[in-house]
């Protein structure tokens, strides 16, 4: 006991959130202390063959789309696993060398890293050696919605149901916890992506125009929301109009984008459906009291608690600072890892 | 006195809502909503649930959703659970944590304990070493003198394998050099005519200091150009380490024997009482390397 919290007091514990869209890095004591896109951008020299890279993090994501023929600006995940492993390994050694970037002796980090729930064993090894390779001592992995249940202050030691859905990048995931382990799990490949290809596909539909990853988001960020909103907003945009070729000036308005994301968001609805459906009467009735939290950097769509609320006639509510709720949930983890003798919850 | 449930109820009675309506839009029981209203926490589940009812609340009667949120941020932190009524919350002993000042405290006297432990080991370690290798320089210049003794006195040479006969010879080697040592005085007395001046000159073997400090003379170093000399006693307490100048002299002080390593023996003379000494044979390629012994010479 003595010797696990000495072993604590001296260690250097990171939770890293891996997302398709941003990694977030919570250092214990510290906080959050990176919060960067998770994109790389790779120069190739075609002389020589070498590759190397050529930024990371937000340089990288201001690139997108917008390399010479030398320079790839990828993002190595996809649907919340690892699509590219080399490039994931560098750009985990690239972040946990920025979070040590003012200590004099660098220590060899224990990492606890948040995987989808439903991830294979394949991508979780994936993830794992990815990082050990860029560095880490130790590797555990959690469940994101247990991290995000941790991080969002839910009652998840208590014997009563607690439903989270947390919407990534890549995947959203919904579960019921309750006693410190997941009831029911499961994990749908919609997320902020999906909802960007919709806003493309929509435009290129209705407007004849093409747009950018980049632009789409913008989008999202300013006027979409999941609920008719009093208020009408609009965005101007510019795209290429596909039957001129020529870039062309257009205004899309809320209401719109409202249309555009009908098809993610239903997914979405329905897989909380199928949850509550799933899940055991008692803890069932106990989600019915309480309400559903939103977590995730999704949960800042506008009105998107309110489409939850309307379609499953149960309260839901959004979770302080979303985005930051899985690092945070994980760094908080790590510290029940090393009070409670590690075997308090389900990590790998 | 921040209080958001005041202000939410008195945003609802304006917009003439009725409980069960707000309660049915918020898809809460009425009772959950009273005690919105009357930040009654007991009743209501953990902090997260009761910040977000509040915000839906807000949004839904149009009060101002930021200051309320602020405001029941003040009333109930952050971190506290404020449905444990405080009452009971104050009989919970508080967790220690890892990060606690005591905690730390403690592991840092831990940490000094064992470094400070761990120096004492390791002083106490040297020292012994460092007793040991006196008592092996104590008993070499006994051994020493244990040759040279039947050498001079010509005469016990012929008595002395007369002695050990009692003591066998394969005994004595097994025995360690100490017993040699004990065994040494034992010609010098018997042969009277021979040990009497010899005796004065070689002091008594084994470590009898006082008599050693009074017999030993004075050793002088004087230097005539540049030299590099490396001096030791055995008893580690004097040194002279370094680069010597012309005209530069030094007495000899500490325990003898000396190891001596002097880079440029011709710039250096040695005088015991005055008394010159030969560097000559010690020396190869101008260094001179020796274990002087100013009592033998």
């Amino acid at each position: 006991m003595l010797f696990r919290r000495l072993r604590g007091f001296f260690s250097n514990d990171l939770s890293i959130d891996l997302g398709t869209a941003n990694t977030l890095i919570y250092a214990r004591d510290r906080g959050i202390v990176l919060n960067e896109p998770s994109v790389v951008a790779i120069r190739e020299d075609r002389g020589r063959g070498m590759k190397a890279v050529a930024a990371v993090g937000e340089d990288a994501k201001k690139m997108l789309g917008r390399t010479p023929a030398n320079i790839t600006a990828i993002r190595p995940m996809k649907d919340g696993v690892i699509a590219d492993f080399t490039v994931t390994e560098k750009m985990l050694q690239y972040f946990i060398h920025k979070v040590h970037e003012s200590r004099l002796i660098r220590p060899s980090p224990r990492v606890l890293i948040c995987v989808p729930c439903g991830s294979t064993q394949v991508e979780r090894r994936a993830i794992k050696e990815s990082a050990a390779g860029a560095g880490a001592r130790e590797v555990y992995l959690i469940e994101e919605p247990m991290a995000a249940a941790i991080g969002a202050s839910l009652p998840v030691d208590e014997a009563r149901g607690s439903m989270i859905l947390d919407i990534g990048g890549g995947t959203s995931e919904v579960a019921i916890i309750s006693l410190n382990g997941i009831v029911y799990a499961n994990s749908t490949r919609i997320g902020g992506d999906k909802f960007d290809e919709a806003i493309i596909n929509y435009v290129r539909r209705n407007y004849g125009s093409l747009i950018g990853e980049a632009t789409a988001e913008k989008i999202k960020h300013k006027v979409a929301s999941a609920w008719p909103e009093n208020e009408v907003q609009e965005i101007e945009v510019k795209g290429r109009n596909l039957a001129e070729g020529i870039p062309r000036s257009f205004t899309l308005n809320s209401n719109e984008i409202l249309e555009a994301l009908q098809e993610p968001l239903s997914g979405i609805v329905d897989a909380v459906r199928k949850a509550l459906e799933q899940t055991p009467p008692e803890l069932g009735a106990d989600v019915a009291e309480r309400g559903i939290v939103l977590t995730g950097g999704g949960a800042l769509l506008k009105g998107l608690d309110r489409l939850l609320e309307e379609e499953t006639g149960l309260p839901v509510i959004v979770a302080e600072d979303p985005m930051t709720c899985v690092a945070r949930g994980g760094g908080r983890a790590l510290e029940l890892m090393d009070e409670k003798a590690g075997d308090f919850f389900s990590v790998e | 006195m921040p209080s958001p449930g005041k202000r939410l109820k008195q945003a609802r009675e304006a917009m003439g809502m009725e409980v069960a309506t707000v309660a049915e839009q918020l898809h809460l029981s009425r009772v959950m909503v009273h005690a919105l209203e009357e930040e009654n926490y007991e009743v209501l589940p953990a902090r997260v649930f009761v910040r977000g009812y509040y915000r839906n609340f807000a949004r839904l009667v149009g009060a101002p959703v930021e200051v309320v949120l602020k405001e029941f941020g003040q009333l109930c932190p952050e971190g506290e659970d404020c449905s444990v009524p405080p009452a009971v919350a104050q009989g919970v002993r508080k967790e220690i944590h890892s990060s606690h000042g005591l905690v730390r405290l403690a592991t840092w006297l831990i940490a000094i304990a064992l470094i400070t432990v761990f120096g004492l080991w390791w002083k106490s370690y040297l020292d012994k070493e460092s007793a040991l290798e006196e008592s092996i320089a104590q008993t070499v210049p006994a051994v020493e003198m244990e040759e040279i003794a039947p050498a001079a006195v010509a005469a016990p040479v012929q008595t002395a394998p007369q002695t050990p006969v009692v003591a066998s010879p394969a005994e004595a080697m097994e025995k360690s050099p100490e017993v040699v040592v004990d065994d040494a005085p034992v010609p010098l007395t018997e042969t009277e005519n021979g040990a009497s001046s010899g005796e004065s000159e070689a002091p008594a073997p084994a470590g009898e200091n006082e008599q050693q400090a009074a017999v030993q003379p004075r050793v002088l170093l004087s230097f005539s150009g540049d030299c590099w000399v490396d001096v030791r006693d055995s008893s580690r307490s004097f040194k002279l380490v370094g680069r010597r100048q012309a005209g530069d002299k030094y007495e000899l002080k500490g325990k003898p024997p000396y190891k001596m390593v002097l880079g440029n023996a011709r710039n250096v003379s040695i005088t015991i009482d005055g008394r010159p000494f030969d560097l000559a044979p010690y020396t190869k390629g101008n260094v001179a390397k020796l274990t002087f012994n100013p009592t033998n010479n």
